[in-house]
């Protein structure tokens, strides 16, 4: 049975492995793919899973989206003089129609993949980073769950060592409180490391707990992105997928293999909001039969 | 055993590096600068998470080393309320110098890795774990000069402020379209610097007050439990 909390994404259900391989493949296509319809249809497919994953959504953050696209709009022209059309001249440089609508498709580059990086580190939390390096660097792994246990345990030990001096009626000196802090961690950190070897850190062979199975689900997933990145890659290598801004726009190819190479993408950017979907509407209908009491998440 | 860890490494440097850049060249001709910088910053930190998997007494070090980049990352949650004013480099410098070369990259790199899981993460993780690090490194390999003088400590901190914002600048100019354009870069690094100068001048302060009492808390720890 799938156990999900309130301000989880069900997308992030999918075990790390392809998890990660997945967003890879969307943010470097996103990025480097340099094609209008590859570009627009991730966008949408950023924007639809945020919508679904966050909920709530404020005119604030979407007016600051904005000005940010137009600011790169703008100011993409005052840098980059190629193309043919030329608009008027700015101090004797020649402002250009090619260069404001680059400016424009990067605009919209940045943002998606700024989106895609959200959903990322929702999906990606650290549990999940150690798994995946703990395959590999097992001793990093261990390295990166120390780091973050200690984490917590300082800041309440910081917030400890200002209270006791406050206590004291000492006047309050946060550098003084850290000084203090580093000394209390360094010491301990001896036990810690003995405690740690005498329970088999240094064993071979030792092994990671992790809370992830590799299902036949995952396994089929793992197989339908490869798939997808290649047929994309072969279709950029072939040059299906070319276009040019300068130093005039090119026309935005619609062959039938650049039309089956987007239909492709489309599949694979629509993953996360379609599995948003499904999963919610299940879980609502099993929910409702069983008399579960759903709060909405607050924020 | 040594062996093998540099069997490793020349795998990493002369076959790994060269095919992913071949593959970049040849898959994404228009935008290969970025994917090959990408690719550099990711295999430069491989050498030293193999390394770091082959050492002998581990326990130690991994949380020495765990106590210290926890140490940073605290630090800058503390100061979050003043922006880009952070001990980060101050407390990877200081590492670098007491604990090795290595230790410092690690400590950086890092620090880089699970800071971003609290702000967030993205293609430029590994470009910060690649420039912290390799501020840790440095710091390591002249240990000798830091430690004697103090003055050398400041101007160094003072210097890797420049050098990490100059640096993530180059990422953002490449980020914007794929290409390296030097009057984008050069307008990136003007309209820094005052970001510039807060980093450079919070890594003097934090070294002036926090080199002194963290380098002999790490020398004693140091002595006392013989690493």
């Amino acid at each position: 049975m799938i156990i999900i909390m309130q301000n989880e994404c069900a997308f992030s259900k999918i075990h790390p492995l392809p998890l990660f391989m997945w967003f890879v493949s969307v943010i470097s296509f996103t990025v480097l793919a340099m094609n209008p319809i590859i570009v627009i249809i991730s966008f949408i497919g950023a924007v639809a899973h945020r919508i679904l994953v966050s909920k709530k959504i404020s005119v604030k953050s979407i007016i600051g989206n904005a000005v940010f696209m137009m600011m790169i709009t703008i100011i993409n022209p005052l840098f980059s003089h190629h193309g043919v059309t030329e608009l008027f001249f700015l101090g004797g440089l020649p402002v250009t129609l090619e260069a404001l609508i680059f400016g424009f498709f990067m605009s919209i580059v940045i943002q998606t993949s700024i989106l895609w990086c959200l959903s990322m580190s929702e999906c990606m939390t650290s549990d999940k980073i150690i798994h995946l390096i703990g395959k590999i660097f097992p001793k990093i792994a261990v390295l990166i769950s120390l780091i973050l246990r200690f984490i917590p345990l300082m800041k309440d030990k910081y917030k400890r060592i200002i209270d006791s001096q406050t206590a004291l009626g000492e006047p309050i000196s946060y550098l003084s409180a850290f000084s203090v802090l580093v000394s209390i961690f360094l010491e301990d950190s001896i036990d810690t490391a003995d405690s740690m070897k005498s329970r088999g850190a240094e064993l071979k062979n030792r092994t990671n707990y992790s809370n992830f199975k590799f299902s036949p689900k995952d396994f089929c997933f793992l197989i339908f992105d490869v798939i997808i990145c290649a047929v994309i890659i072969i279709s950029i290598k072939k040059g299906c997928l070319n276009f040019s801004f300068y130093p005039s726009i090119s026309e935005i190819p619609t062959e039938n293999s650049a039309c089956f190479s987007y239909i492709m993408f489309a599949i694979l950017a629509f993953v996360p909001a379609a599995v948003e979907v499904i999963f919610w509407t299940r879980f609502v209908s099993i929910s409702s039969v069983l008399n579960i009491p759903m709060k909405k998440q607050k924020h | 055993m040594l062996k093998k860890n540099i069997i490793y490494e020349i795998l990493i440097i002369f076959v790994f590096i060269p095919t992913l850049i071949f593959a970049g060249i040849c898959v994404f001709s228009d935008r290969k600068y970025l994917l090959i910088s990408f690719a550099v910053a990711v295999s430069s930190v491989i050498p030293f998470l193999i390394s770091f998997e082959k050492k002998a007494n581990f326990s130690k070090k991994a949380v020495l080393l765990a106590v210290m980049t926890a140490l940073s990352i605290v630090g800058r949650a503390l100061f979050a309320p003043l922006p880009f004013f952070k001990p980060v480099t101050a407390i990877v410098v200081l590492c670098g110098m007491e604990l090795g070369c290595e230790s410092g990259f690690l400590c950086g790199a890092m620090s880089a890795l699970i800071s971003n899981f609290m702000f967030m993460q993205g293609p430029w993780t590994p470009f910060q774990m690649f420039i912290w690090g390799s501020i840790g490194f440095v710091a390591g390999l002249m240990s000798g000069i830091l430690k004697k003088s103090r003055i050398f400590l400041l101007i160094y901190g003072a210097l890797s402020g420049l050098v990490y914002s100059a640096f993530m600048d180059i990422w953002t100019t490449m980020w914007w379209d794929g290409r390296f354009n030097i009057l984008r870069y050069i307008s990136a690094l003007v309209s820094a610097i005052p970001i510039t100068a807060i980093y450079a001048v919070s890594n003097i302060i934090f070294l002036l007050v926090l080199s002194k009492p963290i380098t002999r808390k790490l020398e004693r720890i140091c002595k006392k439990y013989n690493l």
